[in-house]
Formats: C-alpha cells, sequence, structure tokens
C-alpha cells in the first residue's frame, strides 16, 4: 500500500461519486429542466461548467495532496 | 407577422409497439390548436418531440417552412408547459417572474388574489396556485409558440375560465397548442382540434367526428 494507491481509489471514488449524481440529478430533477430549456439553458448548458469546475477543484487538490506525498514519503 | 409550425413524418416506436406513424400538425400566430386523444395515445410524446425533448429520427418540424434538426429550441420562438410541475420549489415567485421577464402587476390584473404571494417560495403555494403560474408564464412571456400539455387539470373552474381568456388575450402574439382531457374546453377555445388515433391524427371538422373515430359516446354529446 503506498500513496499512490491511494491516490488512484480517490480519483476513481470520485468518477464514480460524479456518475451517481449525474444520474440521480437527471432522474429526480428531470421535470426541474424544463424551467431552465425554457429560458435557453439546455441540459448540456447547465452541466458542463459545474463539472468542469467541480472535477478541476477536485484536480487541483489531489494533485495538491499527490505533492505533499511525495515530500513526507522516506526516499528509497 | 405570422409565424408557421409544422409538424410531420413522425414515426415514434416502443420496441415493437408503434405509437406515431401518421401525423400532421400545423399551428399559425393568432389560432389555437387542440390535441385530443385517449390516453396513451401519444399526445404528450408528440409534444416533446416537437419540444427537442424526446428525440427521435423520423420526423419532420418546421417552423416558418424551416426545419429545425437539433434538439435545442430558441425560447424565442417556442416555450412548453409540461405535464407535471416544472419550476425548482425553492425559487421565489418574484424570482420567476423576472426569468421570465415578465410584470407580476399583468398577473395579478388576471388573478389579484395571487397579489400577496409575489414574495413567497412557490413551495409555499397549492398544487393549482403553482399550476395557474407556470400557465401564465409559459402563456405570457416572449415567444412565438406555446404548448401546454394538461393546462386545465386540477385546476378551480372560476381559474380555468380566466386561463381560456388569457389564450385569448396571447394568441393575438402567438400560436398556441393545447392538449387536455377536458375536451370540453379544447373545443371551446380552440381554433383547429386535431384527434390522435392509432398513431395518426385526424382534423376533426364537428363533435360527431369525435363519436366516429371513438374519443366520445353518443350519450357525451347529448349531455354537452
Amino acid at each position: 500500500m503506498n500513496g499512490n494507491f491511494i491516490l488512484q481509489v480517490l480519483f476513481w471514488f470520485k468518477i464514480l461519486t460524479l456518475a451517481i449524481t449525474i444520474y440521480s440529478i437527471n432522474v429526480y430533477k428531470r421535470n426541474e429542466f424544463y424551467y431552465y430549456k425554457n429560458l435557453g439553458l439546455s441540459k448540456r448548458m447547465l452541466w458542463l461548467p459545474i463539472l468542469i469546475f467541480d472535477f478541476l477543484l477536485f484536480l487541483t487538490a489531489l494533485i495538491t495532496l499527490a505533492s505533499n506525498l511525495h515530500e513526507t514519503l522516506p526516499r528509497s | 407577422m405570422k409565424h408557421y409550425l409544422e409538424v410531420d413524418s413522425i414515426i415514434l416506436e416502443f420496441d415493437t409497439k408503434r405509437v406515431l406513424q401518421d401525423v400532421y400538425l400545423k399551428n399559425e400566430t393568432g389560432k389555437t390548436t387542440g390535441i385530443l386523444g385517449r390516453n396513451g395515445t401519444g399526445k404528450t410524446c408528440l409534444m416533446k418531440i416537437i419540444y427537442g425533448g424526446l428525440k427521435i429520427n423520423n420526423k419532420s418540424i418546421r417552423f416558418d417552412g424551416k426545419p429545425v434538426i437539433s434538439s435545442y429550441r430558441n425560447p424565442k420562438f417556442l416555450k412548453y408547459l409540461p405535464q407535471n410541475n416544472f419550476i425548482p420549489q425553492n425559487l421565489k415567485i418574484k424570482r420567476i417572474f423576472r426569468d421570465f421577464n415578465l410584470n407580476f402587476s399583468g398577473f395579478t390584473k388576471y388573478f389579484p388574489e395571487f397579489s400577496k404571494y409575489f414574495d413567497f417560495k412557490l413551495k409555499n403555494l397549492s398544487g393549482g396556485e403553482k399550476r395557474i403560474i407556470e400557465i401564465y408564464i409559459i402563456l405570457a412571456s416572449e415567444t412565438k409558440f406555446c404548448m401546454l400539455d394538461e393546462p386545465f387539470s386540477h385546476i378551480m373552474p372560476l381559474h380555468v375560465s380566466t386561463i381560456k381568456n388569457i389564450i385569448n388575450d396571447e394568441k393575438k402574439n402567438k400560436g398556441i397548442i393545447i392538449t387536455d382531457q377536458l375536451y370540453e374546453h379544447i373545443i371551446d377555445i380552440c381554433d383547429e382540434i386535431y384527434l390522435l388515433s392509432f398513431g395518426k391524427t385526424y382534423l376533426i371538422k364537428d363533435k360527431n367526428d369525435l363519436i366516429k373515430l371513438g374519443y366520445l359516446n353518443k350519450s357525451l354529446l347529448r349531455a354537452m
């Protein structure tokens, strides 16, 4: 078990939770998308900026964590 | 200026069941077009196809004679009132009117009892009151066509009458397509009525056509 393994688990866990979030919101809020579509905002236009922001935030945190791990781990 | 919306060549299938196959529908500025049909004949599916919410390969939708290919619909051209409540419950009434660029005082001219709700959240209103706000924002906001799926359901008779007045006022500037099972109201306000039966649309000339095509029986017609 090393830092790289934990980072990989974290990455795939994030992908999984994102997929579950997108699916559940698309199902449970499906009628509310019509509100935004009537204002000219498609599903893609709503999802894309949020997903990009969320994923970039996660990547930044992950890279910061990876660099900290790299600095603190004993060199072999 | 008159605008036209035409729909035909639609084929909709679910597994092996063909729901829509020989549909023709036309609406224009100044006219209200009604769609009647028994449950499960595809009225809502037809509206969703026109609005781009249900994607199929075989369809021909034309605005002013120009075919529409993508599923994006410019809200300045077409707006859609779905069958179920669609406004996020946490939004305030004033925010909803601002989003749709509508004047709240114009709304309270038709429904004076709503004036106290300006600062309320939508979730604090009853089901019928929510529906009235939804119908109004779709009908009154700027667009060339609007489609209303079951606008009269869950609305009390007094307000149904007011909504019919709004439809008659708004159709001066736009084309309106309506479907509802409360057929008396559809017959009352529509300039043209299509009956959807076994996947085909039939232009209805009089109430006897509704009997011939199996939508009404004679006893219902006598009662009208």
